[in-house]
């Protein structure tokens, strides 16, 4: 048995009322976002610990330009998922810095690195309704929403009544607003079945592509980073001296433009 | 007649979809149900303290033509050994006891919202200030550090209320504390940061609506155990005077005349004070159930 408080189902439109009433939305992704020449993205001499424990990352460098999709392939462990927080700024590093075009990421206000959690029933405020969680992060437009497979009765629904499909969509979304210059996914696809993978992915590289935005892809699975990146690195451990784009870097056309 | 299917199936089909239906228009919910209950305890205890403010002073004055009168349909609380109708002393001495658990618990919870948020937003030095605040003020014997209280105000409103509101917060500041410990770091808080949102902004829409429901619940929660101390500081003769009919001097003076039979004295007023306390409880408790998300949401 449900008990929700609204009666939602029979709206028109699906979006939640304060959604709704708002004039006219603006759209982010079909206005040219300021930025959209090509930005770059540069670690310089990361090093990281969670408190008084051994540094995860040392000396960690990276070049990401907003045209490149890279691709990091690492064991469980590794310190892949802490490399994808210190990138976004989630987690502040001890040493080195993260620069989007020359600039330090900013402390307050939007970041321009935007992070896409593994676990999306964590990343969403289990007291809102979707279209408030959307709403969060801007205005997106209707044509959006239907490409991302978003159904406007989802807008009204609380998310533990969604599907981790269904809210990885959201969360996707939420990442990239007109500001976002890089999206760093953090295994994002690795809970869902193919068709909503191959969807979400579709999606996401479509985006990225159109609006020159740089993806991070960080992922178990060698065959997905072969399809989609064009740049892919294997560690094994990156608490040694590692720079990303480096050596261990292999370039790489990704199958998916290959076929095209 | 007419308008049923002429297969036995789907008759059988259109009976079931009939009843689920029927069941769906007047089966009363859970939260409604809650609701309704929750209006219920609200109107009873709002009843008692209008009762007790707007109650006419003779109704609770000796009369000393009834004396020691048993429960009867005329007093059914009985009288005392002054002719003082129990019933309105009751009411009168729960309305006063309720209206000091209330500034009580307010005060109480208010220290708590305070002292938890700054603990956990501050951390540092503030965090470890109000948590050895916390394990003072839960070493110390509640009752001995009440009556210490009471005793140094004065006695009387004064003392009773000080006593009773600057004691009850610990509890409710370690959940507090804990509970935007753990928001803080949550991932869609951490979202919402990388989204540009200032801590206002977030403290507002993610951390205040979350902490809401555990503070309204904590503030119902302490109101019992603040009318029981109200009570037992006055039982105990370190609270209100005697001729002030709070339920807890009430029944310090029946207990004076238990040996000589006149068992309403305590009996009734007791029990009253039981009902209520056991009606803040209930109060507390479902609305904890209506405001918790996984409760209703599955």
């Amino acid at each position: 048995m449900r008990f929700n408080v609204q009666e939602n189902s029979g709206k028109s439109d699906g979006l939640c009322p304060e959604e709704s009433r708002r004039a006219e939305p603006f759209e982010p992704m079909r206005t040219p976002s300021p930025v959209a020449a090509t930005s770059i993205l540069k670690l310089v001499n990361i090093r990281f610990s969670y408190r008084g424990g051994d540094p995860i990352l040392r000396d960690v460098t990276l070049t990401v330009t907003s045209q490149e999709r890279v691709g990091i392939i690492g064991p469980s462990g590794c310190g892949k998922s802490t490399l994808a927080k210190v990138i976004t700024g989630f987690e502040m590093p001890q040493e080195g810095q993260v620069l989007v075009d020359g600039q330090v990421l900013p402390r307050r206000g939007f970041r321009p690195v935007q992070l896409i959690y593994q676990h999306p029933e964590l990343a969403v405020n289990p007291h809102w309704q979707l279209g408030k969680t959307l709403a969060e992060a801007g205005d997106f437009p209707q044509k959006m929403l239907n490409k991302m497979g978003i159904d406007p009765a989802w807008l009204s629904r609380w998310p533990n009544e969604l599907s981790g499909g269904e809210l990885q969509r959201f969360c996707v979304a939420r990442a990239l607003g007109a500001q976002t210059r890089f999206v760093v996914a953090d295994e994002i696809t690795t809970m869902l079945d193919v068709i909503t993978q191959a969807q979400l992915w579709e999606f996401l590289l479509d985006v990225c592509n159109r609006h020159n935005k740089g993806l991070i892809i960080i992922t178990h699975d060698h065959n997905l980073a072969r399809r989609i990146c064009t740049r892919i690195s294997h560690f094994d451990d990156l608490s040694s001296a590692t720079d990303i784009t480096g050596r261990n870097a292999t370039a790489h056309t990704p199958l998916h433009e290959l076929r095209e | 007649m007419t308008e049923r299917p002429n297969s036995f199936a789907l008759d059988n089909r259109a009976e079931l979809h009939g009843a689920d239906t029927y069941t769906r228009v007047f089966a009363i919910n859970k939260r409604t149900r809650t609701l309704i209950l929750l209006a219920f305890f609200c109107f009873l205890i709002a009843a008692v303290m209008i009762a007790g403010f707007v109650m006419d002073p003779q109704a609770y004055g000796p009369n000393y033509d009834l004396k020691r009168q048993m429960p009867s349909l005329n007093h059914l609380f009985g009288t005392d050994y002054l002719g003082r109708d129990m019933l309105a002393r009751t009411i009168k001495g729960l309305s006063l006891s309720m209206t000091i658990g209330l500034v009580a618990s307010l005060v109480s919870a208010g220290i708590a919202v305070v002292l938890g948020i700054a603990s956990a937003t501050l951390g540092g030095i503030t965090d470890r200030f109000v948590n050895w605040a916390v394990d003072l003020a839960m070493g110390i014997p509640h009752l001995v550090l009440m009556i210490l209280i009471s005793f140094m105000m004065g006695r009387g409103l004064t003392g009773v209320v000080v006593a009773v509101a600057i004691t009850h917060w610990p509890s409710l500041t370690r959940v507090i504390r804990a509970e935007v410990l753990q928001l803080r770091g949550e991932p869609y808080v951490k979202v919402a940061q990388a989204l540009g949102h200032g801590s206002l902004w977030i403290g507002a829409r993610h951390i205040l609506p979350h902490v809401l429901p555990q503070f309204l619940v904590g503030l119902i929660l302490l109101f019992p155990h603040a009318i029981l101390h109200e009570a037992a500081l006055t039982f105990l003769g370190f609270g209100l005077p005697f001729d002030q009919p709070a339920i807890g001097s009430i029944l310090s003076e029946a207990m004076k005349h238990l040996s000589t039979g006149m068992w309403w004295l305590a009996f009734f007023p007791g029990l009253s004070l039981l009902i209520v306390v056991l009606l803040f409880k209930a109060l507390g408790e479902n609305l904890a159930l209506l405001t918790n998300p996984h409760s209703f949401h599955t």
